[in-house]
C-alpha cells in the first residue's frame, strides 16, 4: 500500500484495505491468463493513485475519504435470493416506472439475478448478455474509478442493437439493494446500437438499507450512425449508501444521445458523463436533478468533448438542497482545434433551502477555435419571496407555495425527458421528495 | 347592514426596514360599500394595502386591524386570504414555471378546503375560469402561460381581476388596478370590479388618479398623505384632487 493509503483516517483505511483483499482473490481466482492481467493492473494503479482529496480537480468539493467508514467486502454470491423485502422492492421499482418494459434486467446487491429478470422476449435485433461484468471495454482509463471497478467488478450486462433495429418500448434496468451488513457492489454494462438503431433504457437504483454500501457502476455506450439513445437513471438508495457510476458514451455521425438522472437517496451519490464526439452532427443532451438533504451530497462530473466538427451538446444540472445537504457540479465542454460550428451549452442551477446547504459549481469551457458557440451559466438562490407572497395572498399555505415553486424550478428537467413514462416516473419521484423533504424558509 | 363594520383601521402605526410609513390611520369600511384612498407617491397607501395582506417586513407598531372583529395581526398571510380577504396587486409577480391555470386551481382549493369543502371538479372549475376571462376580454391561452410571464401590463391587471372574481373575496384591496391601462382595458377591469359589487363585500380602491373613481362609483373617499388619512368625504372629494390636485388637502384646512 502506498503511505497515501497507509495515511488515510481508520475508517476510509479499512475501507481500501477490504476493497484490495477481495481484489486480490478475484485477480488470483480469474478464469483467464488475460482477466488475472486486466484485473491485476486495475488493482496497482488504484493502489499507486490512492483514494481523491482536494488536491484531485475532479474530486476537489467531494469528500469520498470521509463517506468511507470500516469494510466494505463485496457479498458472497449466494445464489438467488428471496424474500418478502426482496418482492417488494422490485415490485416497487417495476410499478415506479410503470409503463411495458420489453425487457427488465434485475441485479441484486450487484449481483445479476436471473430469477426476477425478465428477458425472454427480446425485440428483434436486441442481444442482451447478462451475469458476468464485461471487462474488456472503453472504460480501462486509469482513473481511480475506472480502476477500482475493473478490480472487483463481478457482474454486469452487454446489449447490442442492430442496425436499424428499433425497440418498441424500454428496457428497465434494476438495481436493488437489500443487504444487511456493510458491502460492497461493483458492476458494469456494455451498450452498443448500431447504425439507425433506437433504444431506451431506464436504471432504477432501489434500496431502503441503513447499513453502508459502496456501489460502483460502470456503463460503455457506443452509438452508430444516427443511432439514438435515451438514457434515464434515479438513483434512490438507503441513507448509507455511496454510489459512483460512470457513463461514457462514444457517437458517432448523427448520433444522439439524451440522458437524465435524477439523484434523490443516498449518503453520496457521484454520477460522471464522459461523452465523446467523434464523428460530426452527433449531439447529446444531459439533465440532471439532485435532490438532498442533510448529510447527503450530490456531485455531477460531466466532459463533453467536441472532437470533430458540427456537434452540439446541452447540459442542464439542477439541484434542491435542504438543510446541510451539499451540492457539486462540475462541468466541462472541450472544443478541439478542429471542432468548428460546435454548439455547447452548460447550466447548472441550485435552489438552497436550509442552513448550511452549499453548491460548488465550476461549468468550465476550453475552446480552441473561433467558430463555435458556447455559453455556460451557474445560478444559486433562494426561493422568490415576492412569488411566496404573491402565492400564500391567494390562499396558498406557505408549505404549498414552497412545493409549488420548487416544482416550478424543476419544470424545464423534467420537460427535457422525452419519454413519457420516464418523465412521469422522475417527476413522480421528485414530487415524493419534495413532500417528505424539511423545506425551510429562510425568513428570519 | 351589520352593527359593526367589516374592517376597522384603528390607530394604525407602522415601519417598513426600520422607517415609519404609517402614522395613525382610522378607517372604517362597512359592508356593502366601496372606499377609495386616494394620495400623492410616498403617502403610505401601498404600505397600508401591504399590511393588510401581511407582507413580510411591513410591520405593525401601534394601534390594530379588525376584519370581521377578528385581529389581523394573528392571522398569516393565507389565513386572511381564506377568510376572504383578497389584495390585488400594483405589479402582480411573475412566475417561471407554475401555469396560471393550476395556480388559479391550487388558489380556488385551498379556500374551498378552508371553508370544509371539496375540491373543484376540474372539467366545471376550467367552465368557470374561462367564462370569467372572456368577460374579462382575456385569451384562454392565458390561462396555460406561466403566472404573469410575458403578459403585458393591461393583461396582468385583467388577470388580478380574474383572481379576485373566481375566490369571492369579502374584502378586496385594489393597489392601482387601474395603472397601466388603456380605456378599454380600465373600463373592463372597472366592470368587473362593479360586478363583484354586492351587500356583503366590501373594496377598497386605492389610486392615484381619480379615472378609475369615474367607472366605480366610491361611497366614500379619503385623502391620504405622510401616512395618514387627512380628510374624507363622498365623491366630491375625488373631483377636487382631479380639479385642483393634492396640495390643499397636505395642510389640513384651520377649524
Amino acid at each position: 500500500m502506498n503511505t497515501q493509503i497507509q495515511n488515510l483516517p481508520q475508517g476510509a483505511h479499512q475501507a481500501v484495505t477490504s476493497l484490495m483483499e477481495a481484489a486480490k482473490r478475484i485477480e488470483t481466482g480469474a478464469a483467464t491468463r488475460e482477466e488475472t492481467a486486466l484485473r491485476r493492473n486495475a488493482r496497482e494503479q488504484f493502489i499507486a493513485l490512492g483514494l481523491p482529496n482536494r488536491r484531485w480537480e475532479a474530486w476537489r468539493y467531494t469528500d469520498l475519504v470521509g463517506a468511507l467508514q470500516g469494510p466494505l467486502p463485496p457479498l458472497p454470491r449466494t445464489g438467488t435470493k428471496s424474500g418478502n423485502s426482496l418482492e417488494e422492492s422490485i415490485g416497487y421499482a417495476r410499478a415506479q416506472i410503470g409503463g411495458d418494459p420489453v425487457a427488465s434486467i434485475v441485479f441484486v446487491d450487484g449481483r445479476f439475478d436471473s430469477q426476477h429478470s425478465k428477458i425472454e422476449q427480446l425485440p428483434k435485433g436486441v442481444r442482451l448478455q447478462a451475469g458476468p461484468a464485461p471487462l474488456a471495454s472503453g472504460n480501462t482509463a486509469s482513473d481511480m474509478l475506472g480502476n477500482l471497478n475493473l478490480s472487483l467488478a463481478s457482474d454486469g450486462f452487454v446489449l447490442v442493437v442492430e442496425p436499424k433495429a428499433v425497440a418498441q418500448n424500454f428496457i428497465h434496468i434494476l438495481f436493488i439493494s437489500t443487504h444487511q451488513e456493510p458491502c460492497s457492489m461493483h458492476s458494469r454494462a456494455k451498450v452498443h446500437l448500431g447504425k439507425g438503431a433506437k433504444l431506451r433504457l431506464i436504471e432504477t437504483h432501489t434500496g431502503r438499507s441503513g447499513t453502508s454500501c459502496l456501489q460502483t457502476h460502470l456503463t460503455d455506450a457506443t452509438l452508430d450512425a444516427s443511432a439514438r439513445l435515451e438514457h434515464v437513471c434515479i438513483e434512490d438508495n438507503g441513507t448509507q449508501h455511496v454510489s459512483l457510476a460512470r457513463l461514457k458514451a462514444h457517437l458517432k455521425q448523427e448520433a444522439q444521445l439524451s440522458c437524465a438522472a435524477l439523484g434523490v437517496g443516498g449518503k453520496l451519490v457521484r454520477r460522471e458523463y464522459d461523452i465523446n464526439f467523434d464523428e460530426s452532427g452527433a449531439g447529446a443532451e444531459l439533465s440532471v436533478l439532485s435532490l438532498a438533504g442533510a448529510g447527503e451530497t450530490r456531485d455531477i462530473n460531466t466532459m463533453l468533448h467536441h472532437k470533430v466538427r458540427e456537434c452540439v451538446s446541452d447540459t442542464l444540472v439542477k439541484n434542491v438542497l435542504t438543510d446541510g445537504a451539499r451540492g457539486i457540479f462540475q462541468g466541462l465542454v472541450r472544443v478541439e482545434h478542429g471542432a468548428v460550428q460546435s454548439n455547447g451549452q452548460q447550466t447548472s442551477k441550485a435552489l438552497l433551502l436550509g442552513r448550511g446547504a452549499s453548491m460548488n459549481a465550476k461549468p468550465e469551457l476550453e475552446v480552441f477555435n473561433d467558430d463555435v458557440e458556447c455559453a455556460h451559466g451557474s445560478a444559486i438562490g433562494e426561493l422568490d419571496q415576492d412569488a411566496l407572497f404573491y402565492l400564500r395572498a391567494r390562499g396558498i399555505s406557505a408549505d404549498d407555495a414552497r412545493r409549488l415553486l420548487i416544482n416550478a424550478f424543476l419544470n424545464d428537467v423534467f420537460e427535457r425527458i422525452e419519454d413519457d413514462t420516464f418523465q412521469t416516473a422522475v417527476r413522480a419521484r421528485a414530487e415524493g421528495w419534495l413532500k417528505d423533504a424539511s423545506i425551510q424558509s429562510q425568513e428570519t | 347592514m351589520s352593527a359593526t363594520p367589516l374592517l376597522q383601521v384603528q390607530n394604525l402605526h407602522a415601519e417598513v426596514d426600520g422607517k415609519t410609513i404609517l402614522r395613525g390611520v382610522n378607517l372604517a369600511v362597512d359592508r356593502g360599500q366601496v372606499h377609495a384612498i386616494m394620495g400623492p407617491n410616498g403617502s403610505g397607501k401601498s404600505t397600508l394595502a401591504y399590511i393588510l395582506a401581511g407582507k413580510d417586513g411591513y410591520n405593525i407598531t401601534d394601534g390594530r386591524i379588525l376584519f370581521e372583529g377578528n385581529d389581523l395581526a394573528t392571522m398569516d398571510i393565507e389565513t386572511r386570504a381564506r377568510a376572504g380577504l383578497f389584495l390585488g396587486f400594483q405589479y402582480p409577480v411573475a412566475i417561471e414555471g407554475v401555469t396560471t391555470i393550476s395556480f388559479l386551481k391550487e388558489a380556488v382549493n385551498a379556500r374551498r378546503a378552508a371553508e370544509g369543502k371539496d375540491k373543484l371538479d376540474a372539467v366545471a372549475f376550467l367552465k368557470q375560469v374561462r367564462s370569467l376571462a372572456s368577460q374579462l376580454s382575456m385569451d384562454d391561452n392565458m390561462l396555460k402561460r406561466y403566472i404573469n410571464v410575458g403578459f403585458s401590463g393591461g393583461e396582468k391587471k385583467r388577470a388580478e381581476i380574474l383572481q379576485m372574481l373566481l375566490l369571492e373575496p369579502t374584502f378586496a384591496v385594489l393597489d392601482e388596478t387601474d395603472s397601466g391601462l388603456d380605456v378599454d382595458a380600465l373600463k373592463t377591469v372597472a366592470a368587473g370590479i362593479e360586478s363583484l359589487r354586492s351587500p356583503g363585500r366590501a373594496m377598497l380602491l386605492v389610486t392615484h388618479y381619480q379615472r378609475l373613481l369615474q367607472h366605480v362609483r366610491p361611497d366614500r373617499v379619503h385623502i391620504m398623505a405622510e401616512g395618514n388619512i387627512l380628510s374624507s368625504g363622498g365623491p366630491e372629494l375625488a373631483q377636487e384632487v382631479e380639479d385642483s390636485g393634492y396640495a390643499g388637502f397636505l395642510q389640513p384646512a384651520t377649524a
